[in-house]
């Protein structure tokens, strides 16, 4: 009786960093098809949770930061001048020996700055240090190829992806001390959310609102754990999104897969539940849109029961990060580049 | 168990199994033992010490992070600082019709786009009848919190009160440089509750 | 009458012999093996239907009363309650009655409780076809068909342990032992499962916690647990030798009481790492009782397994039923984690114990005990009708075993797979392939099928020579005490 005394007394709760409580409370309609998803027995071949493997780490590089060694260079074809952090480039090269360093040209229109003279032997200078020590500890770096600059020229840059959290932290410490903006990002990883069926594993915490919990023990159909969050692409293998991936898109589709399964995934095995809609426009005034199944004629009527458990599967969503198990975060939008001053001598 | 009735010498369809003589064996013991051990073993790589939020042994989660945006810090603030104020508007914000206390949920005085009248109350209080949802109140037992209170408590406190989706309510959030503001442009007024009257001049 | 007058005759006669405790329990023995046999009849036909749905989905389409998702849980519960559970009384109390020498009182009063059993089971089973299961595992009986069960079992289990308290032989035979454990058992699991689950619901996951441990428990203590009381019972009979090595019985029992019941949860996900690892560890630590328990039996049979299995069919389905038991708790042990989690793999598991370890084992039980108790011959009236029971019954069961578990197994490659494409290189080749062949007519999840198919058969041949049975009995004693 261990599971009850720890795990018995969840309830919805704030998320970290928010006021949200989660799960959220279903509508009122979602809690009808969750009666329906028990009663026609779903969960005889659909799973509701999502496993996890692995979780790695990485380093993304935001902002190119603002350290003394910061120049405003411009750039290779255009007349923009880039901010450059040298320290950035070192420390990128250290962490990345799998990449070239490519020097950097005086732009002539500077050749009278000493500053930046001074400041770009320097970094020639520690260049030629660093090569050497990689001589000396065996490494090998390439003399061609992809470039520390090309990747701190695009940002946010991903410098390192599905490593330890030792090494992505390594990473995001140099970064830091070079004066830039780095964060550390993590990878939840295994086949289900490879597959796109979730962002994360599923925890104790996301199943506190169901009753009666329908985990599902065979996956003889794909999870449908966070089926409302499925990317259009990796929507059930078979499945594709024509173009959008509106709410009103995603409900029509549902509601064609319960009528006629074979319509959108021709491989699927699941018996059609045709005996949700009606073939006549029923004699009540919320008889609903009318829902034309591709490959018939006439068009059908969803019953309640079918919206119910339409409604149902778009609140399964596991995109939320809990404590337990957080979600990445998406990578910011390109800051805007507000180019700090450069140093004044 | 080990009494031996005469056994038939064909198989005789009356007769019931016997047990023979023989005491205890300890293999099935020393085989426990030792898949015991396995056991604890793997109990030990991979049941994660037991622990209700560990979903998987040996994985590393990344740090907390370190930022809470300041309106959600306000808001944590607020909710422990409002039992100062459960007491007569509830815990669920609904006051009590019957001892005339007005309710704080769903209330027009709460949700309006500005907090100004929400932290002139709290600052100075407010007495004679106030019309709640459309119910009037009479109520002079409210106490001022001016100088009680720091600008930023009475921030968070009004940041709970509009923003406790609990409730219902979903105004926007409170921040201790407005409290501040409405402080100093008030500060003549101190000592002095509101009249609902005064109030509904104010934005 | 005749029945009830004859008990009452020898009632203070301290020892009963064996004919009079078998002409006592006789009523209830045979009816609650005949409805045992005709669940074991509907279950495996609804389960039938059903896996023919996992490869072709039109069929039946159009009637929410007969698809998958209502005719497998309707089939498995019919096939726990309705036959496995019924079967299991009806050897408790043989057993009971036999080995603890004591007659059982009023039998029919038995009867009639078995009968609002049977009555449970079904309106459960029709509760589930129209919609109202509970979608826990083993438990997807509505609380309104679980209620009658639960009396009827009270007045079944009071009977039983009634009985084996007034026995005259006070020695307790190994069988005995658990027969009485699965009496005691059962009530506390079930009552404690339905409580949390239907009446006071616990919150969340727990849900999903309680409904494995209330599986596992049912199969891994309840139902092998009767099948070893047969096994531990017939094997000595049949070979004519004692019990070889009582103190390893005695050291299994104990051990698979106390371990039993924690596996189970090995491929739970959404819970907690420390729950399937415990559950796990659980898994091959009951392997332990089940070797020694088997070794035991081993020693009794030694030498002679060749001559049994040609003298006598029921210890040829016990031999089948000990080999399923101790590949069932193999398989469990070494792949029943996270490799082979969400596939048929462990659906098959609910098989295997279901129909072949507790299966075979109460059918090779019952056609020892069924002509005893009608005709008094020692075999059933058909010979042949026997033999198609045997090989039938034997051929379904590794049918549905193989079929199901080579299945879940291509499924759990395509799993772990993200290259493969789910739908098709899971759960439509696990239809139609054939080890290396691509086969359309015939695959993993047809062959599961036909084992299916098999089985009814099984089950039909014997209630068809059940019926000859009872035929021929009514004709001789009716005949002659008129």
């Amino acid at each position: 009786m261990a599971p009850q005394l720890q795990l018995g007394a969840l309830a919805p709760g704030p998320l970290p960093n928010s006021t949200e409580v989660y799960p959220p409370t279903r509508p009122g309609l979602a809690a009808q098809g969750a009666e329906v998803y028990r009663s026609l027995g779903c969960a005889q071949c659909h799973t509701r949770a999502v496993r996890q493997t692995q979780a790695l780490y990485g380093a993304r590089l935001n902002e190119v930061g603002n350290s003394p060694n910061t120049l405003l260079l411009p750039g290779l074809g255009g007349s923009d001048p880039k901010p450059v952090n040298l320290d950035l480039l070192l420390a990128l090269a250290t962490i990345r020996p799998d990449l070239t360093i490519a020097p950097l040209p005086l732009p002539p229109a500077l050749v009278g700055d000493t500053n930046i003279v001074a400041r770009l032997k320097q970094f020639a200078d520690n260049v030629a240090l660093l090569k050497r020590n990689d001589t000396k500890v065996g490494i090998n770096r390439p003399t061609s190829g992809p470039s520390v600059n090309d990747l701190a020229g695009k940002l946010p840059a991903a410098v390192f992806e599905r490593v330890s959290i030792e090494a992505g932290e390594r990473a995001v410490k140099y970064l830091s001390d070079a004066g830039a903006k780095a964060e550390l990002t993590f990878y939840n990883l295994g086949p289900d959310i490879e597959r796109g069926w979730g962002a994360r594993r599923t925890v104790a915490q996301d199943y506190v609102n169901d009753s009666p919990v329908l985990l599902g023990s065979v996956r003889v159909g794909p999870d449908l754990a966070s089926l409302a969050t499925r990317a259009p692409e990796k929507f059930a293998a078979p499945w594709k999104f024509a173009s959008t991936n509106t709410a009103a898109e995603f409900e029509r589709h549902l509601l064609v897969h319960l009528y006629n399964p074979r319509v959108l995934a021709k491989d699927s095995t699941c018996p059609s539940a045709g005996y949700l809609f009606n073939k006549q426009k029923p004699e009540i005034r919320a008889a609903g849109e009318p829902l034309t199944v591709p490959g018939t004629d006439a068009p059908v009527f969803p019953k309640h029961e079918a919206r119910a458990l339409v409604a149902y599967l778009l609140t399964q969503r596991v995109d939320t990060g809990v404590a337990e198990a957080p979600v990445p975060s998406a990578p910011k939008a390109v800051p805007a580049a507000a180019p700090k001053a450069p140093m004044k001598p | 168990m080990s009494q031996n009735k005469p056994k038939p010498s064909l198989q005789n369809r009356d007769a019931e199994p016997t047990v023979a003589a023989g005491g205890g064996v300890a293999w099935p013991f020393v085989m426990l033992g030792v898949v015991l051990f396995g056991c604890f073993l793997h109990v030990e790589n991979s049941g994660g010490a037991f622990r209700a939020d560990v979903y998987q042994s040996g994985v590393k989660l990344p740090p907390p992070m370190p930022n809470e945006p300041e309106e959600v810090k306000l808001y944590k603030t607020g909710a422990q600082l409002y039992a100062a104020c459960a007491g007569c508007h509830q815990p669920s914000g609904i006051g009590s019709e019957a001892l005339n206390f007005p309710p704080l949920a769903g209330s027009e005085w709460v949700m309006r786009e500005k907090p100004d009248r929400l932290v002139r109350i709290i600052l100075d209080a407010v007495e004679g009848p106030i019309s709640v949802k459309g119910k009037t109140y009479d109520n002079a037992a409210m106490p001022p919190f001016r100088g009680a209170l720091n600008e930023r408590q009475i921030a968070a406190i009004a940041t709970y009160i509009r923003g406790n989706k609990d409730w219902g309510n979903s105004a926007s959030y409170v921040t201790p440089a407005q409290v501040k503001a409405i402080t100093d442009a008030t500060a003549k007024n101190a000592g002095t509750k509101w009249r609902a009257t005064l109030l509904e001049a104010v934005p | 009458m005749t029945i009830t007058q004859s008990s009452s005759q020898s009632a203070y006669s301290s020892a009963p012999t064996a004919a009079q405790v078998e002409s006592a329990c006789r009523f209830p023995v045979l009816f609650l093996a005949f409805s045992g046999g005709a669940w074991l009849f509907a279950g495996l036909t609804l389960a039938a239907l059903a896996s023919v749905q996992l490869y072709n989905p039109t069929f039946l389409e159009g009637c929410p009363w007969v698809t998958y998702g209502r005719l497998r849980p309707a089939a498995v519960n019919a096939l726990t309650y309705g036959f496995a559970l019924q079967s299991a009384f009806a050897l408790a109390l043989w057993f009971i009655a036999r080995l603890g020498r004591v007659e059982l009182s009023s039998p029919l009063g038995l009867a009639v409780a078995a009968k609002f059993w049977n009555v449970g089971v079904t309106v459960g089973v029709l509760g589930i076809l129209a919609g109202d299961a509970s979608g826990h595992d083993l438990l997807e009986f509505p609380l309104y068909a679980s209620l009658p069960l639960i009396a009827s079992y009270v007045c079944i289990a009071a009977w039983a342990l009634l009985a084996l308290h007034r026995r005259a032989e006070r020695e307790m035979y190994v069988s005995l032992w658990f027969v009485g454990a699965g009496l005691l058992w059962f009530p506390w699991i079930f009552a404690t499962a339905q409580s949390l689950l239907l009446g006071w619901q616990v919150t969340g996951v727990v849900q999903a916690v309680v409904a494995g441990w209330f599986g596992q428990n049912l199969l891994q203590i309840v139902l092998t647990g009767s099948a070893l009381a047969v096994l531990f019972y017939f094997v000595p009979k049949i070979v004519n030798r004692p019990l070889a090595n009582p103190g390893l019985t005695r050291a299994g029992f104990w051990l698979l009481l106390l371990i039993g019941g924690w596996g189970g949860l090995a491929q739970l996900a959404s819970v907690p790492a420390w729950i399937p690892a415990v559950s796990g560890a659980a898994n091959f630590l009951v392997l332990v009782p089940v070797a020694s328990l088997l070794v035991s039996l081993w020693q009794t049979v030694d030498g002679k397994v060749v001559e049994a299995w040609r003298a006598n069919v029921t210890f040829r389905f016990l031999l089948v039923a000990a080999g399923l038991l101790l590949l069932s708790v193999l398989r469990t042990a070494f792949l029943g984690g996270q490799s082979t989690q969400y596939t048929f793999f462990a659906t098959a598991r609910t098989d295997i114990v279901l129909l072949g370890v507790f299966g075979l084992s109460a059918l090779g039980a019952l056609l020892h005990i069924v002509p005893r108790l009608t005709t008094g011959e020692d075999e059933l009236p058909s010979v042949g009708l026997t033999d198609l029971v045997f090989w039938t019954s034997l051929l379904g069961v590794v049918g549905v075993a193989a079929g199901y578990s080579l299945a879940g197994l291509v499924q759990a490659d395509v799993n772990m797979n993200v290259t493969r494409d789910f739908l098709k290189d899971g759960i439509v080749a696990s239809a139609e392939r054939w080890m290396e062949l691509n086969l359309s007519a015939f695959g993993y999840l047809k062959l599961v099928t036909a084992g299916y198919a098999a089985l009814t058969v099984a089950a039909l041949a014997f209630l068809a020579n059940f019926g000859l049975a009872v035929r021929r009995c009514f004709v001789a004693c009716c005949g002659g005490a008129r």
